[in-house]
């Protein structure tokens, strides 16, 4: 489905990437693992299209995406992809309900069905009751559930999640990859983990490290 | 302390000369206005006489302000992207007092700077003016240019004690406070204790005569003054008004956000408005005076250059308004860069994060430029009304003139929002995504 094939990117003198290659299948639950600065962010980035390799290709289904404009690559993210960050990083002058909606209004959707979108989905997830709150009002685990249901509220056939519970405690973390997984596997989401936290990768159905910018365990399925 | 400012980012040495810059134009502009009002008419009779001169002096004057707000947004500015100098300073001992102190000395010696270029440029100009009409042209005296220089390096140095009002600096880093003040009650005292003086002059008719002829005069003057800052002071309530009217009836996402960032922190808007919303008054008053005078003497040139003169400084003060602009959308895009980049990366496209800049312009320009727009000829028309009686076809001169005043506010906020948009493809950089 989501397959790499000799990934390069480089920052300054830093190469970033180093001829990664990778393959994750529809429905498949992966974990990119290593320490800081192994290029694991890097990695999801360009698997996501935020930004392009150097060198190298990145396919879905087939169809290569490193190689599309600056307006298809956004419109395949808001279609067909949902990103989590490790602080959540919803927009504070917005509600939970209001940031979850942000996506499909940025669609062009209507208001009210979007935000009853996001608020069914905020019921999926067990935050309902946090709906009409602004994320300083919340706690990180709250946050990250939210930020949970803001990728996935439009429906993303894969879901990227970088660091989802960097900034929480095991029994917040554990919650929030729980809600995640749940969620995905309900909807058959393929879902990829950017994480340096041994629990949070045992959530997945597959681990890949990476070290210096390179594959060293795990790249078959 | 001079060791405390030194070690400052290129960014911010620009801002800087930014400020001095700034401060070298108002001190200029005042020396400028001091010495219209002290010409002989000899010497610029073939330009202005009487009254005109003080009216232009005045309009000169008045260019300050839009000048001395500039200043005071760029140092704002600088206080928000100084985050690691100021973090690293609290982390060698300085107390948040320091802090305070190293904006008051950053913003007044930035400013005595820019103070001292200014009347080095106001004494060549002066000169050659004076070598080109044949003499005559008085010079400030050295009280007025020691007064003007040491009036503009305390405006400096107290804009820069204000600037950092809005982070806190600890050793661990700058943060911005997590709830912007909004609109405080105490804004509005001016707007009715303006109206109120106002109204009580123009209603007194002879029948009080509070402190007689030159009383009631005083009075009236004195309410249309604090009216008008009163009006300043009051754009927050009606940049938070118009954002909580828009958030309720967005229907797309550019709307919501641009409705949301707004109603969050509206005194940033208001602060970067008021100067426009000054333009806008001041323009649709003079265009109410001006309306009975051209209608009755047609236009003879005593007036008419000294109306061009201020029309001409009414221009500039909207450009200088529009720097203050550019600077707040850049403090905004500052603010919001990391939630904006996860947006863009989330498939939001760029362009419509743009029209979320260009619906804040709208959103707050429009109320802000159409109440002043309306206050400016409102102060002028009720304190002349028997003159408005006679020559009620001046009205259509002075709606146009307000409603064409009203539009170029309003297009202005909106192509700086237009301009600022490499700004937003700045702060769109997938490094602002990385928390590692």
């Amino acid at each position: 489905m989501l397959e790499a094939r000799a990934l390069r990117k480089t920052f300054a003198r830093t190469v970033a990437l180093d001829g990664v290659s990778l393959r994750i299948d529809a429905g498949e639950i992966v974990a990119i693992t290593g320490p800081s600065g192994s290029g694991k962010s890097t990695l999801l980035h360009c698997l996501a299209g935020i930004i392009r390799p150097e060198a190298g290709e990145v396919r879905l289904d087939g169809d290569r995406i490193d190689t599309l404009g600056e307006t298809e690559r956004t419109d395949l993210r808001r279609r067909s992809f949902g990103v989590v960050f490790q602080f959540g990083q919803l927009v504070p002058e917005l509600t939970a309900a209001e940031n979850v909606a942000l996506p499909l209004l940025f669609d062009r959707h209507g208001r009210q069905e979007s935000l009853r979108s996001a608020r069914s989905l905020l019921d999926r997830l067990g935050v309902a009751d946090c709906a009409d709150q602004r994320p300083a009002e919340l706690s990180g685990g709250q946050t990250q559930r939210i930020a949970v249901a803001r990728a996935l509220v439009t429906g993303p056939r894969v879901l990227f999640a970088d660091e989802p519970t960097g900034a929480l405690d095991s029994l917040a973390g554990e919650r929030v990859m729980d809600a995640l997984v749940r969620a995905a596997r309900a909807d058959g989401t393929t879902v990829m983990i950017v994480t340096h936290d041994n629990r949070v990768a045992a959530f997945a159905d597959r681990e890949i490290a990476l070290r210096d910018g390179t594959v060293t365990a795990g790249v078959t399925a | 302390m001079r060791m405390l400012v030194r070690g400052g980012s290129r960014r911010e040495r620009v801002r800087g000369r930014l400020m001095i810059s700034g401060a070298a134009l108002a001190t200029f502009l005042l020396c400028a206005a001091v010495t219209v009002l002290q010409v002989d008419d000899r010497v610029l009779g073939d330009f202005f006489t009487g009254d005109a001169q003080a009216v232009t002096a005045l309009g000169m004057a008045i260019l300050v302000v839009p000048v001395m707000a500039f200043v005071h947004q760029v140092s704002r500015l600088a206080s928000a992207t100084r985050e690691r100098r100021l973090a690293a300073l609290r982390l060698a001992g300085a107390t948040p007092r320091h802090v305070r102190r190293l904006g008051a000395y950053e913003g007044g010696w930035r400013a005595l700077l820019g103070g001292l270029s200014g009347i080095a440029g106001y004494l060549v100009v002066a000169l050659v003016l004076s070598w080109s009409l044949g003499g005559g042209l008085p010079l400030i005296s050295y009280v007025q240019g020691v007064t003007v220089l040491i009036a503009v390096t305390l405006a400096g140095a107290l804009s820069g004690t204000k600037a950092g009002g809005h982070v806190v600096s600890s050793p661990l880093g700058v943060v911005r406070r997590a709830e912007p003040a909004g609109p405080r009650a105490r804004d509005l005292v001016l707007v009715v204790v303006g109206i109120g003086a106002y109204a009580l002059g123009i209603a007194d008719k002879g029948r009080f005569m509070i402190g007689g002829v030159y009383g009631v005069a005083l009075l009236v003057v004195a309410g249309a003054v604090l009216l008008l800052f009163g009006l300043v002071l009051a754009t927050a309530w009606l940049v938070r008004a118009a954002a909580r009217q828009a958030g309720r009836r967005a229907a797309t996402a550019e709307s919501l956000l641009a409705a949301r960032l707004m109603e969050a922190d509206p005194r940033g808007w208001a602060r970067a408005l008021s100067v426009v919303g000054l333009t806008v008054f001041f323009s649709s008053a003079v265009g109410a005076q001006q309306a009975p005078i051209i209608l009755e003497h047609g236009y003879d040139t005593d007036h008419m250059t000294a109306y061009l003169l201020i029309d001409l400084a009414l221009l500039v003060a909207l450009a200088t308004s529009a720097a203050a602009l550019i600077v707040h959308q850049a403090e905004e895009l500052l603010d919001h860069r990391q939630s904006f980049a996860v947006l863009a990366a989330s498939g939001a496209p760029v362009a419509a994060l743009g029209r979320v800049l260009v619906r804040q312009a709208v959103t707050a320009a429009v109320p802000v430029c159409l109440v002043t727009a309306l206050a400016g000829p409102a102060v002028v028309i009720l304190s002349v009304p028997d003159i408005y009686r006679d020559h009620l076809d001046a009205l259509g001169w002075v709606a146009a003139r307000a409603v064409a005043t009203a539009a170029i506010g309003v297009l202005t906020a909106v192509l700086v929002a237009r301009a600022a948009r490499p700004l937003l493809r700045r702060a769109l950089d997938p490094d602002e995504l990385r928390t590692e």
